[in-house]
């Protein structure tokens, strides 16, 4: 496209053949993911690298003995550990269950949402809320709210004669897993309810229009238009969602560190336990690694959805 | 017919003020109890037998111990600076990329988007440590740039993809008409493409924006010096002591530490609907 | 005089500012020295004026010292500590490093950060090599880092031999191989704090062994007073130093002398476990999440009786005025200072004595360190006794000194404080994670794994029965008493 331009053109400058030669889509391109490629070279893949080869040693912190290639051993070991076991279940029971409920109130908070017509702005912002608060801080609050003694959420269930004696919220196996995913739920539900909401808002009216012409119901309208044309958004949502929930950290941590008996431990807090505070680097790096093939086929099958939208 | 259609308004508008009422007691509860928890002084906090919304005698000490016994404005300005600047480099960077791999045709481009895409993946808690062999080699080790450059690890895939999924979204035909009357790629994506693309732009910005400001592993093994420290850290660093929660100080600052951000949410609340639209509709 | 009894009393009830502090420092003129010095000598007791005249001695011997070989420093001397409970406590600790740092000329940064970080951040600068000169590490994690610490030996003998020598303790988590590693720097001392009203109520006097303690808790419950309860949640201080005593002062462990064979499967385990299963029948069941902070609350909102922990309970009740509620002599509802009814005991004795877990702190010095005189000339500082007393004193109880000769110095709180004195002798009896082996590091490897609390908690929430606790302990520990 540019060629005839050079070829009419008698006297070029330096700065001008090369701004042509930059402008060719070849050089062009490459040379503008190139910032991003590089950063991502230097601060992800090669931590990564870093990662991968230590989960196939026995290193251990500050210690020069270690370090020893020992291929899978790591792997293998963390097969048959009780407490990695528990952990695996876990992750998955935390990660699944939270992402159901945030996708299906999330959804209801879109469809809500996109109804309200006064002050829609102020309600919009205001039920972001959760998503924006810096969630070890959130999650100091939550463990306020849970706390055996104090807690207000007991005061309110005994008050309303719900329950007869103090639930202990952190203290046994599955009340504390309720717990966490509570509040990974409570801080997720905005995050799908806004970003549904705009895929609610990208569906065009006349779809509506033409299906109350038909006569739709609701449901129907809903079943075959908002359904299926919310799908893409949602696909896209999820995946991050499930991305972020399966690495999840903060949460458990503030408020159980794994317990009650490593009922709550994911394999986030389980890494930084085997890798930090018993300084097992190598065994922790594989802990971690169990989450990336996981979320790798997450990647796969949304990318494969996505496609066949297109 | 007419009275059918006015019932079924009715019942619409009663069920979404019911749903509106829902979602907001539900999740913001926790804020209002935190409220509380920040204005009431120790003796009604560990009081059992006082009714919890009951409020005797309001009191700011919890926020005056905030401001006088801890860093507190020092980890805002901090985690602002930091987001601020993770957010403008990665936004930089990304918008580029973004351009780069949905518009122009050039050899690996699809691989190379998914590969960045994939780094998107890559659990914090994973690479912390090996990230900061990296970090101390290239002698950043506890400052404040270390997180700098950090960040836009984890923001730069998320705004390439979004970005890349609006660039899809604009009509070719915009910028190559420009091209026609003799700007480059470069000068048609800053004249004509971004101007189009500001929400996008905008609700990337936004959402880059919260993750910086949310980070919690990186800073905690980056930036360990008390005068570098972030919010989240510095606040858990300086109110949880052990034995000891100051939890009136600690529901202040989680307060305190989330308005910044709700701030620029309720300016920029339109675009980020509409630059998620766009953006994820068509990813 | 008058003046200086008001200081005391202003350093313990921690209404001692640090603007108060250094204005007092330049009112007399003194440095930190100065004023510990001052305040022992301020005593009445003879003994104190031993304890001044030696503290002037060693204070002007320091001095010549600190003269004769001029300290410098590449940049800035950094350290990191551990936050105490006491939020005053800490200032004064800054106060006397920061004076320090301008006697000697030196710059030094200090952090005060809490427990959970510093283990983050000493793991991270272990590994990496980037972090602070000093950092304060806990329990035994000297042997974790030992290859990346310098070696303090000079430091220690010196300190030993001036105050009595360390506790045994302090020496098992600070010395690797027969080199210290680790300055000792303090215990978080446990006793039980317990209702000294609700106690007379059943007329239950002190429990000398874990079963007594069985019986007032039963006969509180009997009572339908506040039971008493200790945690069997991950709390790191608290829920360790119960568990591990328990398991210990029953004559088990979880690891032989050798170090190397775990011993968990034993009768002596099964009957602790026994007796926490009966114990747990007469505490709350949430004792099972409870956290380090958990019982301090219970216990200040008079929800429990009884429960181990530092002094810290007390001391808040006591700064903070909290109030009981009771019925005065015709039967109305008054409120009462809640520290008046509160007192401490030692830990109970098991059929194998008293046994304890030691909560511990030291300070370490990266090898990488390029600062490291400057970082030894520090904290051979921080550790004299005219230095210890001022930071010890407003503490409360919350740290207790890791040399044995300054125990007695009239102005520890346990010795101006009758209700602090069942601290005294915690760290006689007190033990690390790996005892009775010399294993430290495995012992450290289990303690951060939770197994002993675990194990117990286990079985008290009804998740696991006694054996199969037990084999997942012992498959747990021998993997890392096997490194």
């Amino acid at each position: 496209m540019q060629s005839p331009l050079t070829a009419e053109t008698k006297k070029i400058s330096k700065l001008e053949q090369f701004s042509i030669w930059f402008n060719q889509e070849k050089i062009l391109g490459p040379a503008l993911v190139a910032p991003a490629v590089l950063i991502l070279l230097l601060l992800i893949a090669y931590p990564f690298c870093v990662a991968i080869w230590l989960s196939m040693t026995d290193k251990i912190i500050a210690r020069s003995d270690t370090g020893n290639f020992i291929w899978f051993a790591n792997f293998t070991k963390l097969f048959k550990d009780s407490i990695f076991q528990r952990t695996t279940i876990n992750t998955f029971n935390y990660a699944l269950v939270s992402v159901f409920f945030k996708l299906v109130l999330g959804l209801l908070m879109a469809l809500v949402l996109d109804e309200v017509k006064i002050f829609k702005n102020f309600f919009r912002g205001i039920l972001l809320l959760p998503w924006i608060v810096p969630t070890s801080l959130s999650a100091l609050g939550f463990l306020w709210m849970f706390d055996s003694q104090f807690s207000i959420l007991n005061r309110f269930l005994l008050d309303w004669g719900l329950i007869q004696e103090k639930i202990i919220w952190l203290g046994t196996p599955a009340t504390a897993m309720f717990s966490v995913q509570l509040v990974n739920i409570w801080r997720g539900i905005p995050f799908f309810g806004i970003s549904l909401l705009a895929g609610l808002q990208s569906i065009p009216q006349e779809l509506y229009e033409a299906a109350d012409i038909d006569g739709a119901s609701s449901w129907s309208k809903f079943w075959n238009v908002t359904f299926p044309l919310l799908m893409p958004v949602t696909a896209v949502v999820t995946l991050f969602s499930i991305v972020q929930t399966f690495a999840d950290f903060q949460i458990v941590y503030v408020l159980t560190r794994g317990g009650p008996v490593n009922s709550t431990h994911l394999f986030a807090t389980l890494t930084h336990q085997t890798a930090i505070l018993a300084g097992r680097l190598g065994e922790g790096a594989a802990i971690s690694l169990f989450m990336f093939p996981i979320l790798v086929i997450a990647v796969i099958l949304q990318l494969r959805y996505l496609q066949n939208q297109d | 017919m007419q009275s059918s259609l006015r019932i079924r308004k009715i019942t619409k508008g009663i069920v979404v003020t019911f749903g509106l009422l829902f979602f907001i007691v539900i999740l913001l509860f926790p804020f209002y109890w935190m409220f509380i928890t920040s204005i009431k002084p120790d003796s009604e906090l560990y009081d059992t037998a006082q009714p919890p919304m009951q409020l005797l005698k309001p009191t700011l000490e919890h926020y005056v111990y905030l401001f006088e016994n801890t860093r507190f404005l020092l980890w805002l300005k901090n985690s602002a600076l930091v987001a601020t600047v993770s957010t403008a480099v990665s936004i930089v960077i990304g918008t580029l990329a973004a351009y780069s791999l949905a518009r122009l045709r050039f050899r690996g481009s699809r691989t190379l988007g998914l590969t960045i895409f994939i780094t998107y993946l890559v659990p914090t808690t994973l690479i912390f440590l090996p990230l900061a062999y990296v970090i101390r080699s290239l002698g950043l080790f506890d400052k404040q740039i270390a997180l700098m450059i950090t960040y836009p690890t984890f923001l730069i895939p998320f705004c390439t993809w979004l970005l890349m999924g609006y660039f899809k979204g604009i009509p070719r035909e915009l910028e190559e008409s420009a091209m026609v009357d003799g700007a480059t790629r470069l000068q048609a994506l800053r004249m004509i493409i971004l101007p189009i693309m500001l929400p996008g732009i905008i609700s990337a910005a936004l959402f880059a924006f919260t993750l910086s400001w949310n980070e919690f592993v990186y800073a905690l093994t980056l930036a360990q010096t008390e005068a570098i420290k972030t919010l989240p850290t510095g606040i858990v660093s300086q109110l949880v002591l052990a034995d000891v929660y100051f939890w009136g100080s600690l529901m202040a600052a989680a307060l305190l530490g989330s308005v910044p951000i709700a701030i620029l949410y309720s300016f920029f609340l339109e675009y980020y609907v509409k630059g998620m639209t766009a953006g994820a509709v068509k990813g | 005089m008058k003046e200086r009894k008001d200081l005391t009393n202003r350093l313990q009830n921690g209404k001692l500012s640090r603007r108060d502090f250094i204005k007092l420092m330049l009112a007399t003129g003194a440095t930190a020295t100065g004023i510990a010095a001052g305040l022992a000598s301020c005593a009445p007791e003879p003994a104190a004026t031993a304890v001044a005249t030696s503290a002037a001695t060693e204070a002007v011997t320091a001095a010549t010292e600190a003269m004769a070989k001029p300290l410098s420093v590449e940049g800035k001397l950094t350290m990191k500590l551990r936050a105490a409970f006491m939020p005053q406590g800490n200032e004064i600790l800054k106060v006397i490093v920061e004076d320090w740092g301008q006697k000697n000329n030196i710059p030094v940064e200090v952090d005060i950060t809490s427990m959970n970080d510093l283990q983050t951040i000493a793991a991270t600068a272990a590994e990496t090599g980037a972090g602070p000169d000093i950092i304060e590490i806990n329990q035994g994690s000297a042997h974790l880092f030992a290859e990346k610490l310098a070696d303090v030996s000079d430091v220690c003998d010196d300190l030993g031999s001036r105050y009595g020598g360390f506790y045994t303790a302090a020496e098992e988590a600070c010395k690797v191989n027969g080199t210290w590693l680790s300055v000792p720097r303090f215990f978080a001392p446990h006793a039980i704090s317990y209702r000294t009203d609700h106690f007379a109520t059943i007329g239950a006097s002190v429990p000398k062994t874990w079963e007594e303690l069985y019986e007032v808790g039963k006969a509180l419950v009997d009572a339908g007073l506040p039971p008493i309860a200790f945690p069997l949640g991950h709390a790191v201080g608290d829920g360790n130093d119960f568990n591990y005593s328990v398991l210990w002062s029953h004559g088990a462990s979880d690891v032989a002398a050798d170090g190397k064979t775990v011993t968990i499967d034993s009768a002596e385990t099964r009957a602790a476990i026994e007796y926490m299963q009966r114990l747990f029948s007469v505490m709350p069941a949430d004792t099972l999440s409870y956290d380090d902070a958990s019982n301090n609350r219970a216990f200040l909102a008079s929800a429990i009786s009884a429960t181990n922990n530092a002094s810290t309970i007390w001391g808040a009740a006591r700064n903070q005025s909290t109030k009981y509620k009771t019925k005065d002599a015709e039967g109305k509802e008054v409120e009462k200072n809640l520290h008046e009814v509160t007192d401490h005991f030692v830990y109970p004795e098991g059929p194998a004595g008293r046994v304890t877990y030691a909560e511990f702190m030291s300070s370490a010095i990266f090898s990488f360190s390029k600062n490291i005189d400057a970082a030894k000339a520090l904290l051979t500082y921080l550790n004299e006794r005219e230095q210890l007393t001022p930071w010890v004193n407003p503490n409360l109880g919350f740290v207790f000194p890791t040399l044995k000769g300054v125990k007695d110095d009239l102005l520890m709180p346990w010795n101006t404080t009758a209700k602090l004195a069942p601290f005294k002798d915690y760290a006689d009896t007190s033990h690390l994670p790996g005892y009775p082996s010399n294993n430290f590091r495995g012992g450290t490897d289990a303690y951060a794994k939770w197994v002993v609390v675990d194990m117990f908690a286990s079985v008290c929430g009804g998740l696991a029965s006694v054996d199969d606790a037990i084999a997942t302990a012992k498959a747990l520990l021998e993997e890392s008493y096997k490194a």
